[in-house]
Parts: structure tokens; sequence; C-alpha cells
């Protein structure tokens, strides 16, 4: 197993996080929305940065997720265990409506029909009141509850949402080195190429917004299972974005950039906190979109993997600074 | 005589009001190698976007092997067996030439999303075989040193090369090539077309290519189609073409 020592040792360090520090309550809550980001951002890089589709509605399908979690968990009473099968049906059949559009808009058309998705479901979070309550939402989740134990502390959500980081990491890795995510590469890449060598383009678009919007789905029952109450101006076009900016400044079509991404900007503002300037991290975010966009197109993983390039190659030249 | 792989009838195709391809009717035997050549704008290249179908032809049908593929969708081409290369080279350049070959196995590889996703030994398996696959036509090639480099960082006849065996990887019984010797210089091209040849004999290939130069084309191809404005102006063995009158007034004139 020396072939997974790295992947191993990251996951002792974020499991011995929070018992070596001890954080308090708030950040311990904001480390916890990060972990949901992290599940969202792994998928909507499946979308935009492996199969080359975007989206600007991804706020609906966690907004879903969460709503549908609320419900089933006030109204039913139901588990966890039966929840999350019933969120990835519903998110992953939105995914496949979304998906459709898809198959004939492109760039620019298909951010403005996504777009329109979005908004349309966050106001029907706010305006279908018999079912989300309206503006007053939904309260009274149910925490999740395995074998007795309660996951109601934000040390044990900590953990509840780490095994779904895990388990999104490990299936995301598997799908882009086999079969479906190549298709999918293919297709970002050259779709007459991809259609020429078998690809049914149509498939492989649609399967690549049911699985972002499953991704989406399950991060959003982790939400309502976090705050257990639900409030429908969660799930706006500025989640969306935030989405985006994530996968833009984390890494485009990788993995480690979606989690990267995704810790960046939940975290910032709180280190942020301290310094007297309105809205800094918002400016900072803003200036480091542009930074990516416009000296590191792939994100903040690049500058680490041109840093280890720049490394190599430094001491390749040492190297033959001593044969000479 | 050998049986049909490809039977063009009748094949019209207009765009707006300019006819790219007027009636065109030929045949293809298998075992065969059969040049397509034509001036600029001949409609070559629109006759190979319609056999992929990229294109439906307004009129008229195209036979494979006995069998109408007017119909079929594009990805469906490959399971009658026939795949083609691009004029300009459509390699995935954002995945290594490995990768670029695993696609080409892409209808081959019998797993489903599910077991994808956790890794089963069957999967591990089946891409191991698949790797090995590529490794093997990488090497018949000779390219099988950069298997793990990205189509962008190498020069163009490498590239057209890694087309070329993402192409032959699928085990097509039909190769389509259009200008497979584009950019390449004169002991490049000669080395092309004796690997084609060779090529065609180790995997009974029928092949069908567009190509301008000519050389190229009298040493590979048994025989010649001559385009022009989208008609057919001559057909035969390369030596008859090189003395056809209207050929000459086509490209000279």
């Amino acid at each position: 197993m020396k072939k997974y020592m790295k992947q191993v040792i990251i996951l002792a360090i974020f499991i011995l996080l929070p018992l070596v520090f001890n954080f308090n309550r708030s950040f311990m809550t904001l480390l916890n929305m990060a972990g949901i980001y992290v599940v969202i951002a792994i998928g909507f890089n499946i979308l935009l940065g492996y199969a080359g589709q975007i989206s600007l509605g991804h706020a609906a399908f966690v907004g879903i997720g969460a709503y549908t979690t609320a419900i089933l968990s006030t109204k039913c009473n139901l588990s966890f265990i039966l929840i999350i099968p019933i969120v990835i049906l519903i998110s992953g059949i939105l995914g496949f409506i979304l998906g459709l559009p898809a198959l004939r808009l492109q760039g620019n058309y298909l951010a403005i029909a996504t777009l329109g998705f979005g908004v349309a479901f966050s106001h029907i979070f706010m305006e279908w009141e018999s079912v989300t309550g309206g503006f007053s939402g939904i309260k009274g989740i149910n925490p999740p509850n395995l074998f007795g134990y309660q996951f109601k502390t934000r040390l044990s959500m900590y953990y509840f949402i780490l095994f779904f980081i895990v388990v999104s990491i490990i299936f995301a890795k598997n799908l882009i080195k086999t079969k479906t995510g190549r298709a999918l590469m293919a297709i970002r890449d050259s779709e007459y190429a991809a259609m020429s060598l078998g690809i049914d383009v149509a498939k492989y678009k649609t399967i690549a917004f049911l699985i972002s919007a499953i991704y989406a789905g399950v991060a959003g029952s982790l939400y309502a299972f976090l705050f257990r109450q639900v409030y429908p101006n969660t799930f706006d076009v500025g989640m969306s974005l935030n989405i985006l900016a994530m996968i833009v400044i984390g890494g485009i079509a990788s993995i480690e950039g979606s989690v990267v991404g995704a810790l960046f900007i939940t975290l910032i503002p709180e280190f942020l906190k301290n310094i007297k300037v309105q809205n800094a991290s918002f400016i900072l975010t803003g200036l480091l979109l542009i930074l990516c966009v416009m000296y590191f197109p792939y994100g903040l993983v690049d500058i680490y993997r041109r840093f280890k390039v720049w490394l190599k190659k430094k001491a390749a030249v040492k190297d033959e600074g001593v044969k000479v | 005589m050998n049986k049909q792989a490809l039977n063009f009838k009748d094949i019209t195709i207009a765009f707006g009001g300019l006819k790219a391809i007027d009636s065109l009717s030929f045949d293809v035997k298998e075992g065969e190698i059969v040049g397509i050549i034509g001036p600029n704008g001949a409609g070559k290249t629109t006759l190979f976007n319609i056999i992929s179908r990229f294109y439906k032809q307004d009129t008229g049908k195209i036979e494979v092997f006995g069998e109408d593929v007017s119909s079929l969708k594009p990805h469906d081409v490959i399971n009658k067996g026939i795949v083609r290369t691009f004029q300009n080279v459509e390699l995935f350049k954002h995945m290594t030439v490995l990768d670029n070959l695993l696609i080409g196995q892409h209808r081959n590889l019998n797993y489903n999303i599910f077991s994808s996703l956790i890794m089963t030994r069957r999967v591990k398996r089946i891409e191991e075989d698949a790797k090995k696959r590529a490794f093997e036509i990488l090497n018949i090639l000779g390219i099988g040193n950069y298997a793990y480099y990205y189509p962008i960082n190498l020069p163009y006849g490498i590239q057209k090369k890694v087309e070329l065996a993402r192409a032959l990887i699928s085990n097509p019984k039909i190769l389509i090539l259009d200008e497979p010797a584009a950019g390449m210089n004169d002991t490049e091209t000669i080395d092309l077309s004796n690997k084609l040849k060779e090529l065609k004999d180790k995997f009974n290939l029928t092949i069908i290519v567009i190509e301008h130069h000519m050389p190229f084309v009298m040493n590979i191809c048994d025989r010649v189609v001559v385009l022009n404005f989208g008609k057919k102006i001559a057909e035969g063995t390369p030596n008859e073409i090189k003395t056809n009158p209207q050929v000459i007034e086509a490209y000279l004139g």
C-alpha cells in the first residue's frame, strides 16, 4: 500500500486537525461548510473541467438536495441512510433534465440556460410555501443517526462530512481514469474525433450533468444535516458563481484543485476578518480570479505543479554543473 | 473478384445552392487502397464527412459490405468497422498519447460505470489489457516512447502517426485517411506509404485515402477517383489517371 502513502498521510492530517487544535464552534462550522463545498466542487469539476460543459445553476441542485432532506426528515422521519439514496435519485433526474439543453447549446448560450434554471429553482424554494415553507424555510431536521449514534456536534459532523469527501474523491478519481472519464475528456477536446471513435456525445454529456448534479445534491443533503434548517436564499445565483470561482481558482480539470479551491474560497474570509477593509475577502477573491485567468489558467494547483518542474530543472542544472 | 467493401450510389449533397458533391457513384473492393484526388474544394473531405455521418447526403446511399448505412449515427459508424483520421489532426490535446489510444478502444471496453467507480478487479484487468494493446500498436508504428507525451509537444509527423495508431487500435476493416502525408517531407512520405502497405496486409484493411502528394498516391493506390467541383471526372489505375486529359486539365487549367 506504499502507493497510497501520500493520500493516507493527508487523510490522517485532516482526521487529527480538529482534535489537535480544538477549534471553536464557529470555525468548526466554517470547516464543515468548506467540506460541503469540496463535494460540490469535485462534482462541478467533472462537468466543467473534464466534460467541458458550463453550468451557472448548480446551486439549484444543492438546494434540491437540502430541501429533499429537510422534507423527508421532518415530515417522514426517514433515516439518512434512506434519505441520501432518494436525494441521489431526485438530483440525478433533475441533472438529466438540465443536461438536455446542453445537447443543443454550447458556451455562452448554455451558461444562460443553466443560469435560468438556477434562478427558477431559487424562486421555487421561495414561493412554493406549502412544500418549502417559503421564506421561513424548514426547521427541525433530525441529525443523522447511525446505530443509535447521533451526529449532533460540529465535530461529529466534521467526520460525517469527511467520510463523504473521501468517497467523493475516490469515485471521481476512478471515474476519470476509466472509460467514462476519458469519454468526457474526449468530448471536451474534440467532439468530432470522439464521435468517430464511437463515443455517443449526447449520452456522455448527459452523464456529466447527472454526476455533477448528484454530487451537488448529496452536498445539499449534508448542508441540511449540518445546520438542521434550510432557507431559500442560501441557494441563489451567488452560490453557483462561488462554485465556479472555486474551480477556476483551485484548478480546472483537477480533483486536487477542486479541494484546494473549495477550502480556499470558504476559509479566506475567516483569515481576512482582522483586516479593517469592508468585504476584503470579496476583493481578494476577485483579484485572484483575474490573476488566475491571466497567469494560471489551471489554477492554484498549477503553481505547485510548475514549482515542482522548476525544482527538477534546477536539480538537473546542478548535476550538470558538477560534471563540468 | 473481391467483394465490395464500400459502395457509393448516386450521392448528392448541397450547401445552400452549392452542390459540394454531385451524383457521385463509385465502389471500393475489399483489400483495395483507393485514392481520392482533386483540386481544393472538389468535395473530398465532404465525402469523408458523409461516410462519418457528420453530414447527411441529400440523395443517394452508402453501403458498407452490402448494408445501407445512411441512417447510422456518427458514433455507430465505427461499429461497422469504419474509422477515420482528420485533415488537421484531431487528437485529444489535453490527454496523453496513451489515453488517446485508450479512447480508440472505448467501445471494446466492456464494463459499466458503477464497476468503474469502485474499480473492481475486472475493470483493472480490462484497463491493463487495453494499455498493453495500446503499446503494441504504438510499437508497430515505432512511436512507443511517446506514450506519456501530450500531443501538443510532439512534431506534426508524429501526431499524424498517433492519429493513425488511434484509428488502427479499434480493429477497423475500412480505414479512411484524410491527407495522411500532409506536412511530411519526401522521405517521411515514402516511409508512410510503405508502412501503410505493411499495415494493410497485417490488419486486412481496406483503405480510402485523400492525398495531394502525387508520388504517394501513385505508389500505394490500386485505384484513383478524381473529383472536381463535386463530380467524378475520372476513375482508374494510377497510370490511367496520370495520362487522362481531363485530369490534367482540372489540375493545370
